[in-house]
């Protein structure tokens, strides 16, 4: 059992570092506007699965860390994530046992709500965050959480993690 | 987070509680990040721990970089030895030239009793290739605190201004570019010396001079340059081409356009530039050229005063402005 939760502590953090660096991975320009919320999408699957040991306080956390990231004002996405996780935790029961592309609309659900709180904070500061593609990170997501989805259900899976 | 995870009952304060909780401490820290810049430290001990997944995160660029630098065919390696060497010939005699200008100008700011600029040290940094923020115009270069940064220094790349450092961490720095909607430079049209000031657009190809009455003398294709007003750039470094200008009668200022003359999309390497010690006194001779292996670029200040007349369109060093080519050619 202890070994269980230390392996799936450690599996966790791999996953949200993998995340990270996804999530500034040098893209070409035209590609990288639909460049998918990794760290949202490893936030919300950790959350649904394990409410007990992630909430609020850990999607905050790992907000900070992709704030200093990518050089976005501190506490902009730690609030968005802490927003997402609070989504997650809120309604995991159901979201759980929705079939995949059920749940891939929850999810672009709560990053619309990241996004529009990120824009918020963005009008305030003096940031022009263009046209449409602004939201396109909430549909590139939802088409990959199917996939992303199964990926870390088969990580759980052989790292025995549940 | 919390060891208690096995309990049957969940307690401590709620989820809604620590939500509230911690949007309030955001805002608390956004504030603290926009307004009173007091997060510095706290930035720069998380920017360590994401040292490493930088790293990992700029390895295929850099990787694919090495291979193509490795297995480049012979044929084009000469080829680029070639032509380098022949623009490192043609920079030579520039610089021959602006050697006796700088020091002609410095002796006659000398007899003024103006000071000016001297060249400061410099120091070439690399972009670390990862992606932040798209909504903000900055890079990450691989100098810092150990490298002396300081924030505000100015950045340049070979061909012009890039921007100015915003936070120094301990092994990266953020560089915040020209073209970021918050970033505005004291400029000069370098023709005529008018002095405006030229604002990012969150465009990387497009600066706005938004405060120059209908009735300036601006042409599209005059070079601006630095002025040096606001002691962050040092004064005559290239910033942008006039691209477009239109005049609306209803409104009181132009609308005019410039396109930066620095590669700011497609930059791999910076240039992070100390002013000199400020405002000492110059020595009565000018400084002979022994720095020039500091790849250090010369320009004399083309102040608006009629003191200077060494700063003619010569100081435009190999920009591409079509008139001022066939200007060095045709000498």
């Amino acid at each position: 059992m202890a070994a269980d939760r230390r392996n799936s502590r450690w599996l966790v953090w791999f996953t949200f570092a993998v995340a990270l660096v996804l999530s500034i991975m040098p893209l070409p320009a035209s590609v990288a506007v639909w460049r998918p919320d990794w760290p949202a999408i490893v936030l919300i699957y950790w959350v649904m699965m394990q409410p007990r040991s992630y909430g609020v306080g850990i999607g905050w956390l790992f907000g900070l860390l992709e704030d200093v990231a990518r050089g976005a004002l501190l506490g902009q996405y730690a609030f968005g994530y802490a927003l997402v996780a609070f989504l997650t935790l809120s309604f995991y029961r159901r979201i759980r046992v929705f079939p995949v592309w059920q749940q891939a609309f929850v999810v672009m659900t709560m990053l619309v709500l990241h996004l529009s709180l990120s824009l918020w904070v963005r009008g305030v500061s003096g940031e022009d965050v263009g046209g449409w593609e602004y939201w396109a990170p909430a549909v590139s997501s939802l088409l990959i959480w199917p996939f992303a989805y199964l990926l870390l259900r088969r990580l759980a899976v052989i790292y025995k993690v549940n | 987070m919390s060891g208690d995870t096995n309990s049957l009952f969940y307690r401590g304060p709620s989820a809604l509680v620590r939500l509230v909780l911690l949007g309030l401490l955001s805002v608390v820290l956004m504030t603290a990040d926009h307004r009173l810049n007091y997060l510095g430290s706290v930035r720069s001990a998380l920017s360590l721990l994401l040292y490493p997944l930088q790293v990992v995160a700029a390895f295929p660029p850099t990787a694919w970089d090495w291979f193509n630098e490795n297995m480049a065919s012979r044929e084009r390696l000469l080829e680029q030895n070639q032509t380098l060497r022949s623009s490192h010939l043609q920079l030579e005699v520039r610089m021959q030239r602006y050697a006796a200008l700088e020091a002609e100008n410095q002796r006659l700011r000398e007899m003024l009793g103006s000071t000016t600029h001297v060249r400061g040290r410099m120091l070439v940094a690399e972009l670390v290739s990862v992606d932040l923020d798209p909504y903000r115009h900055e890079v990450l270069i691989n100098k810092g605190l150990g490298d002396d940064l300081f924030e505000g220094q100015p950045v340049l790349d070979a061909r012009g201004v890039m921007g100015q450092v915003v936070h120094v961490g301990p092994l990266t720095s953020t560089v915040l570019m020209i073209t970021d909607p918050s970033h505005a430079l004291p400029v000069q049209v370098n023709r005529t010396g008018e002095r405006t000031v030229a604002v990012g657009t969150g465009d990387l190809r497009l600066l706005r001079l938004p405060y120059l009455p209908n009735n300036a003398d601006i042409r599209e294709g005059d070079l601006l340059v630095t002025s040096g007003l606001g002691d962050r750039f040092p004064a005559g470094y290239p910033v942008g081409v006039i691209s477009h200008i239109s005049h609306d009668l209803g409104e009181p200022f132009a609308r005019v356009d410039a396109q930066p003359t620095a590669f700011l999309g497609r930059v791999r390497e910076a240039l992070l530039v100390w002013p000199p010690e400020s405002s000492k006194r110059l020595p009565p001779v000018a400084p002979p050229m022994e720095d020039a292996e500091s790849g250090d670029l010369p320009i004399a200040a083309a102040e608006t005063t009629p003191i200077a007349p060494v700063a003619e369109p010569s100081t435009h060093r190999g920009i591409e402005v079509p008139s001022q080519e066939i200007d060095e050619e045709g000498r």
